[in-house]
């Protein structure tokens, strides 16, 4: 569906639930006055607060002009009581290679004393490396408020110390909406119990902890975690999904690759019955067998067909994704229950055939389909995919005989955004305008930053390629990374041939180079 | 009309007298626009209670009540679209284009009267349908069935499901624009 039919859609949904279930708009006047008398203790009513202000009217103008004279200056509507943070993103920050990053905040990477030192005040984001900085004290002493903070980030690479002192003290963060604490292996029980005294914490990623030592019950005491991400845990076991089954108040949910979850636990899955978003890529039930030398794994059950069922009744279910999770035939029909499921990602499992995946869409109305690698899919399914005109997404990566002329079909889809077929083919324009991004190095405090000016920012798989100007070479004079058939190498660059291409890998924020001319 | 109890235990905007209170006359003037804006952006109830409760805070702490409707309700409206964007997950380019319908909307219709006209002319237009499209409607939006247990229920396929619901929501949507603009 596009836009204009999903919102249609909403209204009839909404408008009928007021009709028919009586879910019509509550009155908040109470519960508006409660808050605002309580946000300002003694505050009079609008109408009293007008008069008391009446003699210092002047004052006010004159407030208001200074006020008015700023926001102009920062191009902020004046009127206008907040901003998101897409509004803040979307002003002009030519010179930031956040710039290219998909969604999120605008995070502050900090992986020098002296960067954390530098921090501005009112930073709301932090990607912090203690592998560098071990100091948190002085973060939280520079950013008292700080929203998301990610010390676990896949993308630094770096370890994490983190401790239950730490931990201790990061719940000091009132404000703290997002905390990534993943692979920090030292934190224990004590250490998660602290986090209750985060009131507004929703996200919380704990990916690689010591799973077999922990009580995950301590969540429960967390008062606004909605959002749970304990992916590729090898450690995650039964014990810990039944603690994570407790916490019905979760709406998303990724499990990736915790590859000890048995199929009885999964099964229970449906008493989470808030999910909107659930990834158990990877889960297949294939686990390193104890003692074993070398790859030697278990097979187990991972994802039957009572799993899947048990995931189809999720009654809010959106978005679902199990790669790779050896899925039986009978289990992906089941699938087709989920009643509001519009994003599957199913690729890499072998069961997939072309009657399966058929049942699969013609019970549901997908937004966003992936079946990479499913070898058993032929070109005559492809055809039919290509009447699903709700489809915004599709994954067909790995599929050899994805032909020139279904490509351009499947592209001619009147809501098909995105289309994967095999890495590194560009189909995705995202602008055709100038963009910039600043190359630096962080670990080479004598580099010198250096832009470019690039003519197209077109994103392929998790890649984002940027076309310099044909005419144009580019003077750069820092250090990079080069990726190419030979290999990935450091190397410093003093200039870029016009027609050259760049690449940033989202997942690791560095910036590669193919130095293949086009 | 009388306060209605709803499923979150709220009771209907609507009340007998006007409050004489300024502020409890600001929130009543809006509180019903911004709110179904909210849940035609997507947010749960719960979710709509929440901001367009923050949005209201945030105007009064501009003193927003004190400004002529239109630009209150312009105020509220930018607002509670910021809030959404910084609270939901959606795609930012799907989030932006669904605000940009859910926008059009609500200069067209939920600002004057807070949608209160929509909803009676889908409340009128629904005493119009035969028993099985309103059974079909109320099925999947309401008991929120797959087609296939729908088509179950009422005895055709799932392609007839189908294909009864695009009519019968074709049917509602002409009806309602009759009623609305006739």
């Amino acid at each position: 569906m596009n836009a204009a039919e999903t919102i249609e859609e909403r209204r009839f949904e909404c408008g009928l639930a007021e009709i028919e279930d009586g879910v019509t708009p509550p009155d908040l006047r109470d519960r508006i006055r409660t808050a605002w008398e309580t946000e300002q203790p003694g505050a009079d009513s609008p109408e009293r607060r007008g008069l008391r202000w009446l003699p210092a009217a002047a004052l006010i103008l004159l407030g208001i002009a200074i006020v008015f004279v700023i926001a102009l200056q920062s191009d902020r509507d004046p009127n206008d009581g907040t901003r998101s943070t897409d509004e803040q993103r979307d002003e002009p920050q030519h010179f930031d290679d956040q710039e290219i990053d998909r969604g999120g905040p605008d995070w502050a990477v900090v992986t020098t004393t002296q960067e954390l030192e530098a921090l501005p005040h009112e930073t709301a984001a932090v990607m912090l490396s203690t592998e560098q900085v071990e100091d948190i004290a002085t973060l939280i002493r520079r950013c008292p408020d700080l929203q998301q903070l990610s010390v676990g980030s896949r993308r630094l690479q770096s370890r994490s110390d983190l401790t239950d002192a730490d931990l201790a003290q990061i719940a000091t963060l009132h404000k703290l909406r997002h905390l990534d604490i993943s692979r920090a292996k030292n934190i224990t029980t004590t250490g998660l119990r602290e986090l209750r005294h985060l009131p507004r914490l929703e996200s919380l990623a704990i990916g690689g902890l010591r799973f077999a030592e922990l009580d995950l019950a301590v969540l429960a005491d967390l008062p606004a975690l909605i959002d749970l991400d304990a992916s590729e845990s090898s450690s995650f076991d039964g014990n810990s999904m039944r603690d994570v089954l407790e916490l019905r108040r979760l709406r998303a949910l990724n499990l990736t690759a915790c590859s000890m979850i048995d199929s009885a636990e999964l099964a229970r899955i449906a008493e989470l019955d808030d999910l909107r978003v659930l990834h158990l890529d990877f889960v297949n039930g294939r686990r390193p067998a104890r003692g074993g030398r070398g790859q030697h794994y278990v097979e187990g059950r991972g994802i039957t067909e009572r799993v899947a069922r048990s995931i189809a009744s999720l009654p809010v279910l959106e978005t679902l994704s199990l790669r790779d999770c050896r899925l039986p035939a009978a289990a992906i029909r089941s699938l087709g229950g989920a009643p509001r499921l519009r994003s599957l990602d199913i690729g890499q499992n072998p069961q997939l055939d072309d009657t399966t995946l058929r049942i699969l869409m013609s019970r549901l109305e997908l937004r966003g389909l992936g079946i990479a690698y499913c070898s058993q899919i032929s070109a005559d399914t492809m055809n039919d995919l290509a009447d699903e005109h709700s489809l915004e997404w599709l994954d067909v990566s790995g599929l050899e005989w994805v032909e020139q002329t279904i490509r351009e079909r499947l592209r001619s889809l009147p809501n098909l955004q995105q289309v994967r077929t095999s890495l590194g083919t560009p189909l995705r324009l995202l602008s055709d305008g100038p963009a910039w991004i600043r190359v630096s190095d962080r670990r080479d405090a004598d580099a010198a930053d250096a832009t470019i000016r690039f003519d197209a920012l077109v994103q392929s798989h998790d890649m984002f390629w940027l076309d310099t100007t044909a005419d144009e070479t580019v003077q750069l004079d820092t250090f990079i990374h080069v990726f190419d058939p030979t290999g990935r190498r450091r190397i410093k660059v003093h200039e870029l041939p016009a027609g050259t291409r760049l690449a940033r890998f989202d997942q690791f924020g560095a910036i590669y180079v193919d130095s293949a001319p086009r | 009309m009388e306060p209605s109890p709803t499923l979150t235990g709220h009771t209907s905007a609507h009340s007998a007298a006007p409050p004489s209170d300024p502020l409890d006359r600001f929130v009543e003037r809006h509180q019903k626009a911004i709110w179904r804006y909210l849940r035609l952006l997507g947010a749960t109830t719960a979710d709509a209670d929440d901001l367009t409760q923050e949005a209201f805070l945030i105007a009064l702490r501009k003193q927003v009540e004190a400004r002529p409707t239109g630009e209150a309700a312009a105020f509220l409206h930018r607002t509670a679209r910021n809030l959404w964007r910084n609270r939901t997950r959606d795609d930012k380019r799907r989030a932006a284009k669904l605000i940009e319908v859910a926008d059009r909307i609500f200069v067209a219709e939920l600002a004057d009267d807070g949608g209160d006209r929509w909803v009676d002319a889908l409340r009128a237009c629904l005493s119009t349908l035969s028993e099985r499209a309103r059974s079909a409607i109320h099925l999947f939006y309401i008991d929120r069935l797959s087609r296939l247990d729908i088509g179950a229920k009422l005895g055709i396929r799932e392609n007839g499901v189908k294909t009864l619901l695009q009519r019968t929501r074709a049917h509602l949507g002409r009806c309602i624009e009759r009623t609305i603009r006739p």
